[in-house]
């Protein structure tokens, strides 16, 4: 009981000591983020959007998209992605081994054709049962094949891809059809150097708590996980973005072991460990996103999705590239896991008497406290990086609303983010990669099709 | 010290911290909530003026008088205006954008710009500057703010050098389209994409004396630089010589070289090493050449096109025909004779090709 009284306290202390300076870096983070994202804001500009559209040395862009059946929604995200204004892009839509009435449906829907065509096979694959164009004026490709799953599905539409750089959106994304202008913005201004931009900014606003609780998530990802990683030229992707890769990068670390995430992961590993000159780039202006959350079911699917899609990718403990990422894996993996232990241990030593209350008091005013002032400091530097046009009465009410997030909120989220987070499927081997000779980068000089 | 009171210290201390935060987020707070009221009154205002702006300068281009309005307004609306008047610069010319010059003159707004270019703010230098080159196509403009735009040429920024160089290639300044060209085959792709547009009207001028001389230098990143232009303009312009770059060691050079083969006339050695080309090891390089023989109607050429008909595999073969069906009468000669041919690929390229050709001819 004795080594109790000890042992109960001095462990609330580490983990108190530990949650600060989670804030602290939480913090930073946010600050760091909104200067970074104040910088690429204002060097953005759209002035030249209309040559870009006409010029024929703008490189091309092949979108990948794997769709997973042939339903409405994924018929109509192909649909808008064939209308997005460039002026040399196509759609490689890869079925990955769909039902056979799930491929009459897009056949039909597209007037899909076969056609015979010599791909080469740069990165393995399943094999490929056909290739179809439509019969309309569309720049369509699809590519039907025997399973393999997305990263498979990926890595047949970088095969077949006609152009030198690789577009690739979130399923569950929103955006605007000149997103690829402003993705490829980026890349014109470094060729050589920018092998990647990744595009995605907050959604609109949604009336409520939930709404709030939502858009309060948003700005802290925003801030922290894309801002400031950018500025740490740690860049990932995050839920609602869409990117542009080009093609020799991807093909230079093997291709996809998995989602974008895991490419990304890739491509700070393969430049770091063969001192390539590569760097991300980040598009916060607001040409992606992903919808706000209306409901608690939808709040906790995003939260959930994400969380996976992290954990299945940054795994510190095992060698690969999160292992780079830390600081991530702290944030998101470790953190929740050992405020739940102290809410937990806080709580025991209460009620048996074992730690003093004022020690007690310290966890959630740490936690809590810390959190609270976090959600804050992320409107109100959100706001401080790009005016959102709210009303000053919304902003108030989304700053405000960083209370009740913290308070009953914050607690279920936590353990949302351990089941995500710990219940993710294990990370794939990562494909070391080598250096490839950066392709020319206006015409396509490639003649494969 | 007890450890009650050392917690006691350390939960007095953290509420402290916490809420020292907190009012400092506060007083940010309501510095994001004054500048988001103001922005929107900004907005809400400009939104009311501009349709009347818009109808205004409609009636002032259609060749009315009355600018009662702009000079009413400029005072307390001059982004507005400007703004309203630059939504004009890509759908007017000739006299009708000496008028919107004229009239940002009047106002006021060249002055006002070329104070913001001298800014140390880049988003200020940046717009200014956009507007400057639009502008200085207007003679009055160029002598008020030409010496500006050439200055920004200098600039720490790729925009604002991009406005500078516009506005000089617009406002006609000849001597300087050398310099701009030079510009152009430096290694920022933005900076080429942008003026290549715009020089493609001195591309006569140029196919004289920089072009030859760049594709002579030797410098590789500055051939490729220069020929992704010349494909770009897509002009027949005078360029006889292309022998060297199709012939070249680095692949992009000879593949933009065999796109650009397609529409300059060329002379007697680069024509044999089009042929050539033919029996190169690189089947992408086989097939442009076949591609460029075929628009440069090359008849001497028809031999070497039948051959490759008659060896390559069915997408080069089908090229080769194509090439031969636009070479009446001869390469459709050739093609009907291998149209029996024993090969099934062959005969059926070459009857496609020639279904085509008559078809089309």
């Amino acid at each position: 009981m004795e080594d109790l009284r000890v042992l109960l306290p001095l462990t609330l202390v580490v983990l108190v000591v530990v949650l600060a300076a989670f804030a602290a870096a939480s913090f930073d983070a946010l600050l760091k983020g909104c200067f970074e994202l104040r910088r690429i804001l204002r060097s953005t500009s759209y002035d030249f959007d209309s040559l870009l559209l006409k010029s024929p040395l703008v490189p091309g862009i092949s979108v990948v998209f794997a769709p997973r059946d042939a339903s409405p929604e994924s018929r109509a995200l192909a649909r808008r992605l064939l209308d997005l204004h460039f002026g040399r892009h196509e759609l490689v839509l890869v079925l990955d081994a769909l039902p056979p009435a799930a491929l009459d449906r897009w056949i039909a829907d597209f007037h899909l054709v076969r056609r015979e065509r010599v791909v080469p096979e740069d990165l393995p694959t399943e094999a490929i049962r056909g290739y179809y164009v439509s019969q309309d004026p569309l720049r369509l490709l699809a590519i039907d094949k025997q399973p393999g799953g997305v990263a498979d599905a990926f890595n047949a539409g970088v095969n077949a891809a006609q152009y030198s750089v690789i577009g690739l959106v979130d399923a569950g994304a929103e955006f605007i059809p000149e997103v690829l202008l402003r993705l490829i913005r980026p890349m014109l201004g470094d060729w050589d150097g920018t092998v990647a931009v990744c595009a995605v900014a907050p959604p609109p606003p949604v009336p409520g708590l939930v709404g709030s609780i939502g858009a309060l998530e948003w700005r802290r990802l925003w801030l922290a996980r894309c801002g400031a990683f950018s500025a740490w030229q740690r860049l990932l992707p995050v839920p609602g973005a869409f990117l542009v890769v080009k093609r020799d990068a991807v093909r230079a670390v093997g291709g996809f072991r998995a989602g974008p995430l895991e490419l990304f992961l890739d491509l700070h590993a393969a430049a770091r460990t063969n001192g390539l000159r590569w760097r991300t780039a980040f598009v916060a202006s607001p040409v992606s996103f992903r919808l706000a959350a209306r409901s608690w079911r939808d709040l906790h699917r995003q939260v959930r999705d994400d969380q996976r899609q992290l954990g299945s990718a940054l795994q510190p403990l095992r060698p690969g590239p999160g292992r780079e990422f830390f600081g991530l894996f702290c944030a998101r993996g470790l953190r929740p896991l050992l405020e739940t232990a102290a809410y937990a241990l806080a709580a025991a030593g209460w009620i048996t008497g074992l730690v003093p209350t004022a020690l007690v008091a310290l966890v959630p005013v740490i936690a809590i406290g810390g959190a609270i002032v976090t959600s804050m400091a992320a409107v109100v530097l959100g706001e401080l990086a790009q005016s959102s046009s709210m009303a000053p009465s919304s902003l108030a009410i989304l700053f405000l609303a960083a209370i009740p997030e913290n308070l009953g909120y914050r607690q279920i989220r936590n353990l949302w983010l351990i089941a995500g987070y710990f219940g993710a499927p294990a990370p794939k081997k990562r494909k070391r990669g080598h250096p490839v000779k950066n392709r020319a980068p206006a015409i396509e000089t490639s003649q494969k099709r | 010290m007890t450890r009650a009171a050392a917690s006691l210290g350390a939960l007095y201390t953290a509420l402290a911290l916490v809420g020292t935060y907190f009012l400092f987020l506060v007083v940010l707070l309501l510095v994001a909530m004054r500048r988001a009221g103001n922005m929107r009154a900004r907005n809400a205002a400009s939104a009311r003026i501009r349709p009347a702006l818009q109808s205004a300068l409609v009636s002032f281009l259609a060749g009315g008088t009355d600018d009662s309005l702009f000079r009413r307004l400029i005072p307390t609306h001059p982004d507005d205006i400007a703004e309203s008047i630059l939504r004009f610069q890509t759908t007017v010319g000739g006299s009708a954008r000496d008028r919107l010059c004229a009239l940002a003159l009047d106002l006021g707004l060249v002055h006002r710009w070329c104070q913001e270019g001298r800014s140390r703010d880049v988003l200020r230098r940046r717009a200014a500057f956009a507007n400057l080159a639009f502008a200085c196509v207007y003679e009055p403009c160029r002598r008020i703010a030409g010496d500006q735009l050439l200055g920004a040429l200098k600039d720490a920024d790729e925009e604002v050098r991009l406005s500078g160089c516009r506005g000089v290639v617009l406002a006609g300044g000849e001597e300087q389209i050398e310099e701009l060209f030079a510009l152009a085959i430096e290694p920022s792709l933005l900076t080429r994409i942008v003026l290549t547009e715009d020089l493609r009207r001195h591309a006569f001028a140029l196919a004289a004396r920089p072009v030859p001389e760049a594709l002579r230098s030797g410098d590789t990143p500055r051939i490729r630089a220069t020929l992704e232009i010349l494909v770009a303009w897509e002009r027949a312009i005078p360029l006889e010589d292309l022998r060297e770059a199709l012939e070249h060691r680095d692949r992009d050079i000879r593949v933009l070289a065999f796109g650009l083969a397609s529409f300059v006339t060329l002379n007697s050695e680069s024509r044999r090493a089009l042929v050539r080309s033919l029996r190169d090891a690189d089947e992408g390089i086989r097939g442009l050449a076949i591609v460029a023989l075929g628009r440069q109607k090359m008849t001497e050429a028809i031999p070497e096109l039948a051959f490759c008909l008659r060896t390559e595999g069915l997408e080069l073969a089908r090229q080769a025909a194509a090439a031969l069906g636009s070479m009446p009468p001869l390469g459709w000669r050739t093609l009907e004779e291998l149209s029996a041919s024993s090969t099934p690929g062959t005969a059926l390229a070459a009857r496609e090709a020639l279904a085509h050709a008559r078809t089309e001819g």
